[in-house]
């Protein structure tokens, strides 16, 4: 177990690796990095000065040490826009993002769950039929026209919710349920997709055989084996809602990474737009790892295979 | 071939927008980029408007039918042609993949495997950041989308047809590889890749009109459904309708791509029915 845990922190720290040297030849791709800093009408001198003391001017390979030490020590160069360290912008921007991503997640994971579950229980029945209509629906729907619905709705016509910003519990809701419902709407297939495989199984046809009920069979024999596969689309929706956190920040103007990286990007903010594309890389990296783990935890067979 | 009623209306609808997006220029009313000061922000005719401008105007006073036309021929377009490039890409790496094995198959795959854990929206929003904006590189960054799922269905669809007979005697009559896969293994697993290719279409769409909602793709005086959408958003009190219009046309058509696609995969892979 602790070995196979080992190989597999290797393989993501070369994995990682392999994600910074490619956003460093990137961001040297972008033409001079300097010009950018200093704005159109630098003259030649200040340039020149610039590129020194940004060690510009060094050959490429000192250039990459350089830069790989900065990253090491959380150096990730200034943001153009507020000559603030790049670090320290996005650090500053990430305990909203956590707080809307991590709720977005658990409703996500509460509605979609159990949807799924019952739905494949009731195999092709209507209630079958209504969820997994549902799910396409979510699929569907892009989720800056549902906030901008929900805005119409909640805000401007029944006054209910505030339209943008954060601070109180109120601002947090239309953000949250629109991040959650379209990912609730892919949990609910994955789990009934899961759910059905087990449920097709000659143990359960057995445990029918030797007359436990329906719903003992379901949540004690079935559940547990059909939540494994589960955990791992838990893992993939991770970086669903990150991606969906940056369109749907924009909408509500939530203060958080979505809505800089967005920002960024326009403003060609590069030291800012490279912190929050290596840390993505980063959490995706781990929240696989972890369900990896996790894998080994709730499957004994996946635990023994490894040793 | 039976279609259920759901799937005839969401294939009319598809090929309502096909015809729309094509015939934009001869059926657009105006022009769509002509601005009329005096007729700001006038509502659709279902919310008091007038005939003239039916789906009313935008905060310059332009016709929204007829910049909805324009913005649904270039948003169709995009996806049409990012879709077409991811599924050429990822195929041909699913066929690699499966031929040379070894290193090259477990490179493959491990960039199969990174692209399918980092979001993709951040992997175009970073090089956007670094290359700046033009319609070639929004294309190509487009096109990129969803390569993996072809790479990964192509490789295995490859492995298993070269466990069957066809292959085997093919090789045994010493026919050159690239033959063997361009005229005999490609036809047979095309179906799959068919599939594929329709269930990627509305996540493309969402992808180039998300990217254009958030002004970083589509660039004015062009527009797309998103970027519409984006700059309705400004007059949601005065004019709702100016995001909703665009709004409801991007859902209505994924939706029926979705739906068609589904129904497609079911025809065609008798297994997932059985669900």
């Amino acid at each position: 177990m602790f070995g196979s845990f080992f190989l597999r922190a290797a393989r993501m720290l070369a994995t990682l690796f392999v994600v910074a040297v490619a956003v460093f030849i990137m961001m040297r791709f972008s033409g001079d990095p300097v010009s950018v800093l200093a704005g159109p009408d630098a003259t030649p001198e200040q340039i020149a000065e610039l590129s020194a003391r940004w060690g510009y001017d060094r050959p490429i390979p000192e250039q990459f040490i350089t830069y790989m030490t900065g990253i090491m020590s959380g150096d990730f160069g200034l943001s153009v826009r507020s000559y603030t360290p790049a670090a320290e912008v996005f650090l500053e921007r990430v305990p909203a993002t956590l707080l809307l991503g991590l709720t977005s997640l658990a409703c996500a994971v509460l509605i979609g769950m159990p949807l799924g579950i019952v739905a494949a229980v009731n195999q092709h029945s209507a209630y079958d039929r209504f969820v997994m209509g549902l799910s396409v629906l979510g699929f569907a729907m892009p989720n800056f026209f549902l906030g901008i619905l929900l805005i119409l709705l909640f805000s401007l016509h029944l006054h209910l919710l505030p339209s943008f910003g954060s601070g109180s519990w109120q601002h947090l809701v239309m953000p949250t349920a629109t991040l959650a419902l379209s990912s609730a709407g892919a949990i609910a297939r994955f789990a009934r997709s899961c759910m059905l495989d087990v449920l097709n199984q000659p143990y359960i046809a057995s445990a029918r055989a030797r007359g436990i009920k329906g719903l003992r069979r379901t949540v004690i024999h079935a559940l547990p084996n059909a939540s494994i596969p589960i955990v791992t689309i838990l893992g993939l929706r991770f970086g669903d809602l990150i991606a969906g956190a940056i369109i749907v920040e924009t909408v509500f103007a939530w203060p958080g990474v979505g809505r800089l990286l967005a920002a960024s990007v326009a403003s060609r903010d590069l030291a800012v737009v490279q912190v929050i594309v290596l840390s993505t890389a980063l959490t995706m990296i781990i929240a696989n790892l972890a369900v990896d783990l996790l894998y080994g935890v709730l499957d004994p067979r996946v635990r023994r295979s490894a040793q | 071939m039976k279609m259920a009623p759901f799937i005839r209306v969401a294939a009319g609808f598809l090929i309502l927008m096909a015809v729309l997006a094509v015939g934009a220029d001869l059926l657009a009313p105006f022009d769509p980029l002509r601005t009329n000061l005096l007729a700001r922000l006038q509502p659709p005719v279902f919310a008091g408007g007038s005939w003239v401008n039916w789906l009313g105007t935008d905060e310059l006073g332009r016709d929204t039918f007829s910049r909805l036309l324009h913005a649904l021929r270039t948003s169709l377009l995009i996806a049409a042609i990012g879709t077409l490039i991811g599924a050429i890409i990822g195929t041909t790496l699913g066929f690699v993949a499966a031929h040379y094995r070894g290193l090259t198959e477990h490179v493959i795959m491990a960039a199969v495997d990174f692209q399918a854990a980092v979001p993709f929206i951040i992997l175009v929003m970073f090089v956007l950041a670094v290359l700046g904006n033009s319609m070639v590189v929004f294309l190509v960054l487009i096109g990129f989308a969803g390569w993996e799922v072809y790479t990964r269905l192509a490789r295995g669809l490859v492995l298993s047809a070269r466990q069957r007979n066809y292959v085997m005697a093919l090789e045994g009559l010493e026919m050159s590889w690239p033959r063997i896969y361009a005229k005999h293994v490609l036809p047979n697993i095309a179906s799959a890749i068919i599939v594929q290719l329709t269930l990627n279409f509305p996540a493309t769409i969402l992808l180039e009109t998300g990217l254009s909602f958030l002004g970083l793709g589509v660039q004015p005086p062009n527009t797309s459904l998103g970027l519409m959408l984006g700059e309705g958003r400004n007059y949601l009190l005065q004019a709702w309708w100016l995001s909703v219009i665009p709004g409801m046309t991007i859902f209505v058509t994924t939706l029926s791509m979705s739906v068609l696609g589904d129904w497609l995969r079911d025809r065609l892979d008798p297994l997932s029915q059985a669900r």
